[in-house]
């Protein structure tokens, strides 16, 4: 069959292990995602906070380069205290609401254009299945918010690790499993729920309408829950308020909120299986109508 | 998976959806390197072939490709087998080459020949110069032949085309018909196609397959049926001399050809082996008979197909 050769010929050459095939989908999808020059620009400014933390942090520790730009090196340790602070609040929280848009940005092109172009038979009809193709679509995402949430994380952290010295480093070790840990969970409980919108919406703009509508109505309706009866449930339905629980749990610090750290890991574990099943039930060869 | 073993083998396979029987107790072996699924609409292709693809679990039975069962070594069988659906499907946003090549590499093919195989089969279904265009801007036609292409681009053992001639104007459908024809020939590939379309069957297919209401109405095979049909004649004589009809039924009895009377001028035989049509003519000649009308026997597939779906009462 080859090109110039026009007679069909089967296929006997290597295969790829089948256990990693539901990379390639990934592999595709992350192509495709950086072919927008406008989503590679976004993508590039998602790094600029993390810069802006470690030029504070090398000048931190570097009085000569503070002399430069006449500033006293002391009124700067003061000022940016490199702590669990620094990373959970100052950094992570930062990247997290960069990570929500990448989500919203990316997360209904995954899924929406396949089913709407009935592409599923396609992909099920190979040694695929429908664990690999959602697999497939989360590893993007979880990429793309990793590389701009626990990544430059630990990154920071290393080189604090390296200026503060092995003191600081007993102190703070916490810091970097939690970065990854929190990034991980707050991925698992954003992209599924997007996932499975965008599944469901089958049309991009629709798909991220639906999503901000879903995240403001809940945050609407527990703050009004909250009020009203004086309660910490309807931080449960706060996406903001599970966030902040989950982080404050995640790094051990006291958390100001009155939520509990069970009740947040269990409102992202229960949006997380509720989103699964959801996004199960469309994502199928054919639609069976009983 | 055993090339030996029946291509389908279907063991008393059902299929539900709610309280709807779509498929009820198939069973059958079928080796034919070229099978054709017929059967009028919502008679249960479809559904058979995305069963067969574990698209649907089976509700009873099971059935086996080339030995393998479809449910227990699924996965395996899918690297095996290339599947061309019924209607539109593709990955938006990207050009022919690039989504062929997607698929080649999801067959479990490395990237390199993936993308070797996906320029290969594009020339080879006549896409060749289109394969750089988004696949969004395909017509018809061009959609039909890049879902054949997806389908080879891995080199299944199994091709399952749904329907393949859709919305086809008739050169893309003859242009169609003679690529499965040709992967047919090459041996390389056994095919079942799906169609309403008993024309399409028939010129690409060995056996059929007829379905009608969930269950198997006939099989056939239309390679041997092809050979019976040469082999038997209707001929129209036209007897110079009186007695003359019967010394030619006498002369050709004598060839060894079984033959029926169907009236004074006309009769019907059946050529053993090593009797032409050829030695009929010399009988004629002989025996002073001019023949009118010489036809081999017409069973079409349509006759085939229209017996299976007559009911019990003889109509359809």
């Amino acid at each position: 069959m080859a090109v110039y050769d026009h007679g069909y010929r089967g296929y006997s050459g290597p295969l790829m292990p089948a256990r990693t095939r539901f990379l390639v989908i990934s592999r595709y999808g992350l192509r495709d995602v950086f072919a927008s020059k406008l989503f590679l620009a976004f993508f590039a400014f998602c790094f600029a906070w993390p810069l802006v933390l470690l030029v504070a942090m090398y000048l931190r520790y570097n009085a000569e380069a503070l002399a430069l730009i006449n500033l006293d090196s002391a009124d700067l340790l003061e000022f940016v205290q490199v702590n669990t602070w620094f990373f959970q609040n100052l950094f992570l929280r930062a990247q997290l609401y960069l990570a929500f848009i990448v989500v919203l940005v990316v997360g209904p092109s995954l899924v929406s254009a396949d089913l709407r172009n009935r592409a599923m038979p396609l992909y099920l009809s190979r040694p695929l299945t429908r664990t690999d193709y959602v697999l497939g679509k989360l590893v993007v995402l979880g990429v793309l918010v990793s590389a701009i949430t626990w990544a430059p994380g630990l990154l920071l952290f290393v080189i604090q690790a390296s200026l503060g010295g092995r003191e600081w480093l007993l102190e703070h070790w916490r810091i970097a499993p939690s970065l990854v840990l929190l990034s991980a969970v707050w991925t698992l409980g954003m992209s599924l729920p997007m996932l499975a919108i965008a599944a469901w919406v089958k049309w991009k703009p629709w798909a991220r309408i639906v999503f901000m509508g879903a995240v403001l109505t809940g945050t609407a309706f527990g703050e009004f829950y909250k009020q009203f009866y004086d309660s910490w449930l309807g931080s449960m339905v706060v996406a903001f308020d599970v966030t902040d629980a989950l982080s404050d749990a995640v790094f051990g610090v006291e958390s100001p909120g009155e939520m509990p750290a069970a009740a947040a890991w269990a409102a992202v574990a229960g949006l997380a299986a509720l989103s699964a099943a959801l996004l199960y039930r469309r994502v199928r060869a054919f639609e069976v109508v009983k | 998976m055993s090339e030996a073993a029946p291509v389908i083998d279907l063991d008393g396979l059902g299929v539900r959806f709610g309280r709807h029987q779509v498929l009820d107790d198939l069973r059958g072996a079928f080796s034919g390197r070229a099978i054709g699924l017929l059967g009028p609409n919502g008679a249960g292709k479809t559904t058979l072939l995305n069963t067969l693809l574990g698209f649907y679990k089976p509700s009873a039975g099971t059935a086996r490709l080339f030995g393998m069962d479809i449910q227990a070594q699924g996965r395996e069988l899918r690297r095996r087998i290339g599947y061309m659906p019924e209607r539109d499907a593709f990955i938006a946003g990207i050009s022919g080459v690039r989504f062929v090549r997607l698929m080649g590499e999801l067959s479990g093919l490395p990237s390199e020949a993936a993308l070797e195989r996906a320029h290969e089969v594009f020339f080879y279904v006549g896409l060749g110069e289109a394969r750089y265009r988004n696949v969004e801007t395909y017509s018809l036609g061009m959609k039909q032949l890049l879902k054949l292409a997806q389908g080879i681009v891995h080199g299944p053992g199994l091709l399952f085309l749904d329907e393949p001639t859709n919305g086809l104007d008739p050169p893309a459908r003859l242009r169609m018909l003679r690529l499965i024809r040709e992967i047919r020939d090459s041996g390389k590939a056994r095919i079942v196609v799906s169609s309403h379309l008993l024309r399409d069957v028939e010129e690409c297919c060995e056996e059929a397959l007829v379905l009608n209401r969930g269950r198997i109405a006939t099989y056939c095979n239309l390679a041997e049926e092809r050979r019976a049909n040469r082999r038997f004649l209707e001929l129209d004589l036209a007897a110079e001399r009186e007695g003359a009809g019967s010394g030619f039924r006498a002369a050709i009895e004598g060839l060894g050809c079984e033959v029926a009377v169907v009236n004074r001028r006309r009769i019907k035989a059946v050529l053993p082996p090593g009797v032409t049509v050829r030695h009929i003519y010399a009988s004629a000649i002989e025996q002073d008979v001019t023949i009118r009308r010489l036809d081999h026997k017409r069973t079409s597939l349509e006759d085939i197909f229209l017996k299976a779906m007559e009911g019990d009462d003889g109509r359809l």
